[in-house]
């Protein structure tokens, strides 16, 4: 049995806006823990990892660990019908094929529920290690999309390239070239706009754009992203969120330095 | 053609009061070359299609049952469909020659099917017959000047640009008709140079449907749909039964095959299948799997 509160409505509409662009369906994993998801896309070079902790839920109860099976844009639908301010409770039994979701709106004494029919979903779960990166990039997560949508149309792959004194996002496309440049700690005043690196060694790795782009669906979730790279493994953008983050690992391009 | 005490539910063209009883006959389909019914009232040619009940349906007809439902269709039909096979066969084309000139009473001269020769009676079929016909006159001889008698030979070009006028008579009229526009695969979303192809693939395939094989083959090469081909070899529209399907495509298989499969796939994710993963290895390869 799984009974989970969540006192606002907006912040599970932002996170499956963030997950569905990704991925199909998935397994939401419950444990005493909190709920956490794990699924890559259907071309299997971008993962997606979803925490949220127990102690973002009020109150947060799962007796026994439940995998629910769920389509993304059918939850997404239902989760369009609550409000940004109602409190929204998600209910499962043990073996039960549905979720339930009730979505309470104080104000005006409304409240409505709705049953999403779960699926069985064969997932792959993979073993993520704790790795020390040798450049970790935290930076405003506005600004990251920005980054992305600009150099979007220009290449569908950037080159980023960490030193001690900044991150450089460059692309060559058909019509020219371009690239930003953000200094490390350009804005001290403003803490959520700051840029701040941690560098082990200097990296430069190619990244498909329409893959980082996707990811900044997730920008609302947070003011601040971290990019986490070493050479030749998965970048890991991440987004914190009070109670849990949503990451997200993409392979790099291989034999593309031209 | 049917005894008196027999009546059934028939849709048809009005006919006057006056006029005579109708000819029904069996002729060979123009494109099937089976037998089938056809009528001829006031020296007009009809098909009739019947919707059969099957022995399974009944009229109501005011206060009684009539056992028979099912339901009589006459509709008018341009005689020269049912002619060009028939003109086909009859000039007797070979390699060396463009074949014989007939006139109409030979023409329409069959053992098999000698309600052919009712044909003969239809309104200026002179004249239909020279739209797709070399014509030639003759004195009738024995002077007077009663006449001139015609003899006609099939001509393939002529037969052609009839039929091709034909499509471009339902293209032009398809849009009007409910049922045609409701046939054709095609959404408002489309190109318009797609939507005429469609219309006018849709008409040619009517136009077909009474001409024997050779004919459609010949008036098919007619035309060229390269909007409509390149659209179809692009996407296929997902069927309901792909709606139903879920599948784990892998990253080799090819991009195109995949799409079709997942129908449901929000925007984000149609966009990222058309990113290229070149040089990208799958995440498997960095991170070990774990046992779920």
């Amino acid at each position: 049995m799984l009974e989970a509160r969540l006192q606002t409505g907006s912040l599970p509409k932002k996170i499956l806006e963030a997950v569905k662009e990704l991925i199909n369906d998935a397994n939401f994993d419950c444990s005493d823990n909190g709920i956490a998801l794990q699924a890559m896309d259907n071309s299997h070079v971008a993962l997606v990892a979803l925490l949220l902790r127990h102690e973002g839920f009020e109150p947060y109860r799962c007796d026994r660990s439940l995998a629910l099976g769920v389509n993304l844009v059918s939850l997404s639908k239902i989760l369009r019908c609550a409000g940004n301010d109602d409190i929204i409770t998600i209910k499962a039994d043990d073996n039960g094929d549905v979720l339930s979701l009730t979505f309470e709106n104080a104000e005006n004494d409304r409240i409505s529920e709705y049953e999403l029919k779960l699926m069985d979903i064969d997932s792959e779960h993979l073993g993520i290690p704790d790795t020390a990166y040798d450049a970790v990039v935290q930076m405003s997560s506005n600004e990251f999309f920005r980054i992305c949508k600009d150099l979007g149309n220009i290449s569908d792959s950037v080159q980023i390239d960490v030193t001690k004194e900044g991150v450089k996002f460059s692309v060559k496309g058909e019509l020219g070239t371009g690239s930003v440049t953000l200094m490390q700690t350009a804005n001290i005043d403003k803490e959520d706009e700051a840029t701040l690196i941690e560098l082990q060694q200097n990296v430069s790795l190619n990244f498909s754009l329409k893959y980082l782009t996707n990811f900044t669906k997730a920008t609302p979730l947070s003011t601040r992203v971290s990019l986490s790279m070493s050479g030749e493994v998965p970048l890991l953008v991440e987004y914190k969120m009070e109670a849990g983050y949503i990451r997200y690992y993409l392979a790099p391009k291989i034999g593309e330095d031209n | 053609m049917v005894a008196t005490n027999q009546q059934r539910i028939c849709i048809g063209p009005e006919v006057p009061q006056d006029s005579k009883n109708p000819v029904t006959m069996l002729l060979p389909h123009p494109s099937s070359g089976f037998p089938s019914r056809y009528v001829i009232q006031e020296g007009q040619l009809y098909e009739m299609q019947l919707v059969d009940s099957e022995g399974l349906r009944s009229w109501f007809i005011r206060d009684t049952v009539q056992s028979d439902g099912s339901l009589y269709i006459i509709t008018p039909i341009d005689p020269l469909f049912m002619c060009i096979p028939i003109l086909d066969i009859v000039r007797q084309r070979t390699s060396e020659s463009e074949g014989l000139f007939l006139g109409l009473q030979d023409i329409f001269e069959s053992d098999q099917y000698t309600s052919l020769r009712n044909l003969v009676e239809l309104d200026k079929l002179d004249q239909h017959l020279a739209l797709v016909c070399d014509v030639r006159e003759s004195d009738s001889g024995g002077g007077g000047g009663s006449g001139k008698r015609k003899t006609f030979r099939l001509d393939n070009h002529r037969t052609l640009t009839w039929l091709k006028r034909k499509v471009q008579v339902l293209a032009d009229k398809f849009s009007s008709i409910p049922v045609l526009v409701d046939s054709i695969d095609y959404t408002e979303s489309l190109h318009e140079i797609c939507q005429t192809e469609a219309i006018t693939q849709s008409a040619l395939r009517l136009v077909s449907a009474y001409l024997s094989e050779s004919w459609a083959k010949q008036l098919a090469a007619e035309y060229q749909f390269p909007e409509l081909e390149k659209l179809e070899s692009r996407i296929q529209l997902p069927t309901l039964l792909d709606f139903g399907k879920r599948s784990a495509t892998d990253m080799d298989e090819d991009s195109k095959p995949k799409e079709i499969k997942k129908p449901k796939m929000s925007a984000g994710q149609r966009k990222l299948a058309k990113a290229s993963t070149t040089g990208m290895k799958p995440l498997s390869s960095f991170f070990a799997k774990k046992s779920a």
